[in-house]
């Protein structure tokens, strides 16, 4: 194990976040080249990603991270520069070193020793496709490459130089915080010709200078092929600081010859981090810039705080902890809001007037604080994309292991859903895909015979509907044969001869937990290796799983999740003198049954007659021995709820409303208790509990062997 | 928690602040019980309250407490003693326990009061007015006798309640 307590927790934290989203980015971007190795955008993001690790590595003092990410780096680098074609080859190493950022990170966060040969592996894999070129550290010679080669490659849309003045002014805090402005010096010069001019005329007084803060700043006048879009690229970390501005300047270029590469790792003339000296002419060439010398000599501004940034738009990582905290203080102003707007009915008889004042108020303060509360859960909310990245992968891995040709359409990244359901839905879909490649896409030459293109097509879709997320995965294979589930199912004793099952009852066979052995699914229409995991966990986020097939055409799996899991739909009952909540996902339907719907049967007890089935019923009021009120209701409500494919008739006495509440878990000052899945504030300010269904019918279930009421 | 050094001679007792640790006392049946005050976050009056099914009597329910869900406890039905109808002037004490909040319900808060840490002895072999494992120590005090609640044992020393802790989610009914 690498002994991370060398390396700055903090640090260490914000690096391997930062980590994570470079190497599902730069994943991405790989399997984009693969498909078009024309992408220059794609080599570029793997490119910064690549840059943007070996910086953070740098910066926690990780060296063995960042020697191999700096050999991955040249390697892009030359494919970046077109000296290097992308091939099948290129890709799968520059994977494979994903595989090994991955397994470093794993070893940081004290998961598990990095993969040791894997790494050595992949160096040398990486060496040999660059060539010799990519020694570590060693300057390439200052002779000026093949200006063919340059040519080549060139990703400037433009023929020809053009010329940018670059301005860095920097916050003053930024070597504290671990930015090296040589760094991009260097990067700028990997660019083309540089001409750095250093002002260093807010370098203060030697008895009031602090070591450690930046009083410098740059004029770069920059003379490039490159297009103004791969200035941005090296300059991106910084371009939002208001002292870091890029300006193309008109008139022709010096000369053509003045491309030149400079590697990493070689020194340039260029100090930065030595304040004490006196004078600074940082000059690499005489020639002297013509900025905008009135502007530069502003003295310097405190500026905002360097943050982190993790992507080209920007963004911070933010703890749950306190996105929770914010919600909750939201959610509280919210409920004063609506006792702020009782009070303001009571204004109103007394003094009309004043009264209207006040509404008026109140509903301008109102649209404000919907607007918040939209906003803050806005936050939580990420795009599917993150959940989806992973598949790729694994659908061109599985391609490549077993000779079927599959191909993986996803549509949808973008669809915006609760971060918490995003990240748990990584195990479901990874097994549905899997699925669909398994035994849904049939070999090739079956394929062929059913006139069907010899490549397998998987659509990942992710879309809003209803106040929903819908996720569906679709393939074009064998689809599913519900006769030979029916006959599996009866084998193995889960269904009786006699019940006639429709083809969408068929399918829900699949979910059954004793459904799925390995024996009997590979040979048939083969959906169901774990399938009832897959329903848990998706019913666990509160979703739902349908099945659609055709035999020969494909089957197509959909998912339903909720938006968000800090909220949902809620039906608000009341027990005696208590208000639940019942999550309205399970709520199929109400009804108020007459005398002779309530039955009791020898073998399941008392049931509610409904449409000539018969649903268990449930009794909230005794499963949680509530305190009965005076004079009792003899006139329940039935809530008819849907539980594992099961339906039930809650008893309530009365309905009383229906909306969105707020989830608040119970665990947070308490446990868990039976039944109850967590509580939700009232718009009064009291509390109701929210039913966990699953926990009631156990809780029903014991309590069977008691005597039955009859009602 | 104050700043001031303590006194060299410590029977003597400035109520004004400078001397020992400083505790909420609070009375349930005959008895007068403190509490650390830094444990006490803040004192809310008795409103509704949601009850929660199936747990012990002397758990009252939960209360929002600003946005969190609270549970509260009735220290008398606790401690074994009838319940006592609450009124409008029944407030309820919220701690800090751990890092979750609790709610206790006690008869009557009556004051805070500045102990020498000395003065807390452990609790006699046979005090017999509440059990033992809620004791953490006594002080005599002005001719009274204050009894330093454990509080940690109000939560755990429940043989149901660890159930319940302990197999989260299965589902175990309590009576």
């Amino acid at each position: 194990m690498i002994d991370s307590s060398r390396f700055d927790p903090e640090a260490l934290k914000l690096f391997l976040e930062e980590a994570g989203d470079m190497e599902d980015q730069i994943e991405e971007s790989l399997l984009l080249l693969e498909k078009d190795p024309s992408n220059q955008e794609a080599v570029n993001t793997a490119f910064r990603g690549f840059h943007t690790i070996k910086g953070g590595a740098g910066m926690i003092g990780f060296e063995e991270l960042q020697q191999y990410t700096h050999q991955v780096e040249s390697l892009l680098s030359d494919v970046r520069g077109g000296e290097k074609s992308t091939s099948p080859e290129l890709i799968s190493a520059l994977l494979g070193s994903i595989d090994c950022l991955r397994s470093f990170c794993k070893d940081l966060e004290g998961i598990e020793s990095y993969d040791q040969q894997g790494v050595a592996a992949s160096l040398e894999q990486i060496q040999k496709l660059s060539g010799t070129s990519a020694d570590i550290g060693e300057p390439q010679t200052e002779a000026d490459p093949e200006p063919t080669v340059q040519s080549e490659v060139s990703v400037s849309n433009e023929s020809g130089f053009s010329r940018f003045l670059i301005e860095l002014r920097f916050p003053e805090e930024l070597l504290q915080e671990g930015g090296d402005p040589l760094l991009l010096l260097k990067d700028l010069h990997e660019l083309g010709e540089c001409i750095v001019t250093a002002h260093v005329h807010s370098i203060p007084q030697l008895e009031i200078l602090d070591p450690s803060k930046l009083y410098l700043h740059w004029s770069v006048l920059l003379n490039t092929e490159k297009s103004e879009e791969d200035l941005e690229n090296v300059l991106m970390f910084f371009l939002e600081e208001e002292g870091v501005t890029i300006r193309r300047i008109q008139g022709p270029p010096k000369e053509t010859k003045a491309k030149q590469k400079i590697n990493q790792g070689e020194d340039l003339p260029v100090q930065e981090d030595a304040p004490e000296a006196k004078d600074l002419p940082l000059k690499q060439n005489k020639e002297t810039v013509q900025p905008q010398t009135q502007k530069i000599e502003k003295p310097a501004q405190p500026r905002p705080q360097v943050q982190k940034k993790e992507d080209s738009g920007g963004s911070i990582h933010v703890s749950n902890f306190k996105l929770d905290k914010l919600m909750n203080l939201v959610g509280e102003t919210v409920i004063n809001q609506a006792r702020l707007k009782e009070l303001g009915q009571e204004f109103r008889t007394l003094n009309r007037k004043l009264g209207d004042r006040y509404q008026q108020i109140i509903d301008d303060s109102d649209i404000v604080v919907r607007e918040l509360q939209d906003q803050v859960m806005n936050i939580r909310m990420v795009p599917i994309k993150g959940a989806f990245l992973p598949l790729q992968r694994i659908v061109r891995d599985y391609s490549v292991k077993s000779g079927k040709k599959i191909k993986l359409e996803i549509s949808g990244g973008e669809t915006e859903l609760d971060k918490t359901v995003s990240e748990k839905l990584g195990g479901p879909l990874k097994h549905l895909i899997r699925n669909a490649m398994d035994h849904g896409i049939e070999l090739q030459e079956e394929r062929a015979k059913n006139g069907k293109t010899p490549e397998g097509k998987i659509e990942l879709k992710a879309f809003h509907s209803e106040g929903h997320v819908f996720i569906e995965v679709q393939d074009d294979g064998a689809g599913i044969d519900a006769e030979k589930i029916k006959d599996i199912a009866r084998s193995k004793q889960l269904l009786d001869d006699e019940t006639e099952l429709s083809e969408e009852e068929a399918f829900q066979l699949l979910f059954l937990p004793g459904f799925s052995t390995s024996e009997s699914i590979s040979d048939i229409s083969g959906r169901g290796v774990g399938m009832d995991a897959v329903r848990q966990d998706i019913e666990s986020l509160r979703g739902a799983i349908f099945i659609k097939s055709e035999l020969g055409q494909g089957s197509t799996f959909q998912i339903k999740l909720p938006l968000t899991l800090a909220i949902i739909e809620g039906m608000l009952v009341q027990v005696e003198n208590q208000i639940f909540t019942i999550p309205l996902l399970s709520v199929l339907e109400t009804l108020k049954p007459l005398g002779h719907q309530h039955k009791t049967l020898q073998k399941q007890g008392e049931v509610i007659e409904l449409r000539g089935e018969y649903l268990p019923k449930l009794n909230l009021s005794r499963i949680f021995n509530l305190q009965k009120v005076d004079p009792p209701n003899l006139d329940p409500l039935v809530v008819v709820v849907e539980q594992a494919g099961e339906r039930y008739g809650l008893l309530v006495d009365k309905i009383l409303d229906q909306q969105q509440v707020v989830i608040k878990s119970m665990e947070e000052n308490f446990f868990q208790i039976p039944g109850i899945a967590g509580a939700t504030i009232l718009g009064d300010g009291g509390v109701s509990l929210i039913l966990d269904l699953p926990g009631l019918l156990k809780i029903a279930l014991q309590n069977r062997q008691e005597p039955l009421e009859v009602s | 928690m104050t700043d001031q050094k303590p006194q060299e001679n410590a029977d003597v007792i400035d109520i004004n602040g400078n001397e020992g640790k400083q505790y909420v006392s609070f009375k349930i049946a005959e008895e007068t019980y403190i509490l650390d005050i830094r444990k006490v976050r803040e004192f809310i009056t008795y409103e509704r309250i949601t009850i929660i099914p199936n747990l012990p009597e002397y758990y009252k329910g939960v209360i929002n407490l600003r946005g969190s869900i609270i549970p509260v406890m009735d220290l008398r039905l606790r401690f074994g003693y009838e319940q006592l109808d609450y009124h409008e002037r029944t407030v309820i004490m919220t701690l800090n326990i751990g890092d979750k909040l609790l709610g206790l319900v006690v008869d009557k808060v009556l004051d805070v009061l500045h102990l020498p840490e000395d003065r807390i002895q452990p609790p006699p072999e046979t005090e017999k007015v509440i059990e033992r494992q809620f004791l953490e120590g006594i002080c005599e005090w002005q001719d009274e006798m204050l009894i330093l609640i454990n509080l940690d044992t109000l939560f755990d020393q429940d043989p149901s309640l660890q159930l319940i802790e302990e197999t989260q989610h299965s589902i175990t009914p309590i009576q």
